[in-house]
C-alpha cells in the first residue's frame, strides 16, 4: 500500500484572440496506482509573459502562439481597454 | 424473446447492482429509492440534461473547482486564499489577500486569474480595510483592475497592508 503524489498538467488550452494559454495542474494522491483524491490549480500565460519557467510543453505552445504580432496586439489591447 | 421477472429484486453483487420491483435501480445500494440511485460518483462522457430539456447548450458538461495564485504588480501579497468554481462557461472566484508594504503610485492590478475573462466582470467587495474608499474592482482578461467608482479612473491609493476580499463571476474562455 504505497501512497504517491502525482502532479501533472492535465489540461493546456489556448483561448481567445490573444492566445492566452490556460494551464490546469492536477495533484493526485494515489494508492497502488488507484487515485484516492485530487485537486486542481490553474494559472495563465498571456502574450508577452516570460514563460521560461513553464514546462517544456507549455513553452513549446507559447513559442508557437505568442508570436510577435500577437504580443504586440495584446499590448495594444491592454493599453486601449484599461481605464486611464 | 425478452425475459420478464416480476415481484422480485434482482441483486448482482451483492448490492453492486440492484433492480427492485418498484422499478428502481441501485448501484452500490441495496434499497434504491429513486429510479436511479447511486452510492458513489457518477461519470458521464457528455453531460447531464434535466427534465425534458434537449438543448445541447443546457447540458451540464463542465464543472471544476480549484485554486490559483494571484500576484500584484510590484507588490507582495500575503494571506492569500484564492479559489474558483467553474460551471459551464461561467467562473466564480473568491480572493482574500493583504497587500504588502509598498509605495506604488501606479494603478493597482491583481494578476494571474485562473481563466481569461470574456468582457468585464465587476467584483463584489466582501470587506476591505478602512482607508480605502470609493474603490471598485473588475476582472478583465486575466487581470483584476482597481478603479474609482466616481469617475472610472484607475486607483492609485496607498494599499500598503490593506486586507481585501473580492468575489467575481464572469464568462470565461
Amino acid at each position: 500500500m504505497a501512497l504517491t503524489k502525482e502532479i501533472t498538467q492535465d489540461r493546456i488550452e489556448v483561448v481567445g484572440e490573444f492566445k492566452t494559454v490556460q494551464v490546469r495542474t492536477k495533484t493526485a494522491v494515489m494508492e497502488d496506482g488507484v487515485e484516492l483524491s485530487s485537486g486542481f490549480h490553474r494559472h495563465v500565460v498571456t502574450a508577452g509573459d516570460d514563460y521560461s519557467n513553464e514546462s517544456a510543453e507549455v513553452q513549446a505552445i507559447c513559442v508557437a502562439v505568442h508570436t510577435d504580432s500577437v504580443v504586440s496586439a495584446y499590448a495594444a489591447h491592454l493599453e486601449a481597454s484599461t481605464p486611464e | 424473446m425478452a425475459t420478464t421477472i416480476t415481484g422480485t429484486t434482482i441483486d448482482v453483487g451483492p448490492n453492486k447492482l440492484v433492480a427492485n420491483s418498484a422499478g428502481n435501480v441501485g448501484i452500490g445500494t441495496a434499497s434504491p429509492a429513486k429510479p436511479l440511485d447511486v452510492t458513489g460518483d457518477i461519470r458521464t462522457s457528455t453531460g447531464i440534461l434535466f427534465g425534458t430539456d434537449t438543448a445541447a447548450a443546457n447540458t451540464l458538461d463542465d464543472y471544476e473547482e480549484g485554486t490559483f495564485t494571484p500576484t500584484a504588480s510590484a507588490v507582495a501579497l500575503s494571506g492569500v486564499t484564492a479559489i474558483y468554481t467553474k460551471i459551464g462557461r461561467v467562473c466564480h472566484m473568491q480572493l482574500d489577500f493583504a497587500f504588502g508594504s509598498n509605495t506604488r503610485t501606479a494603478a493597482m492590478q491583481i494578476l494571474n486569474m485562473p481563466f481569461s475573462a470574456i468582457g468585464n466582470g465587476n467584483c463584489s467587495l466582501g470587506y476591505t480595510d478602512s482607508g480605502l474608499s470609493n474603490i471598485a474592482w473588475f476582472w478583465q482578461g486575466t487581470t483584476i483592475y482597481c478603479y474609482d467608482v466616481n469617475n472610472g479612473i484607475k486607483q492609485q491609493q496607498n494599499f500598503s497592508g490593506k486586507t481585501i476580499r473580492l468575489g467575481c463571476s464572469v464568462e470565461v474562455s
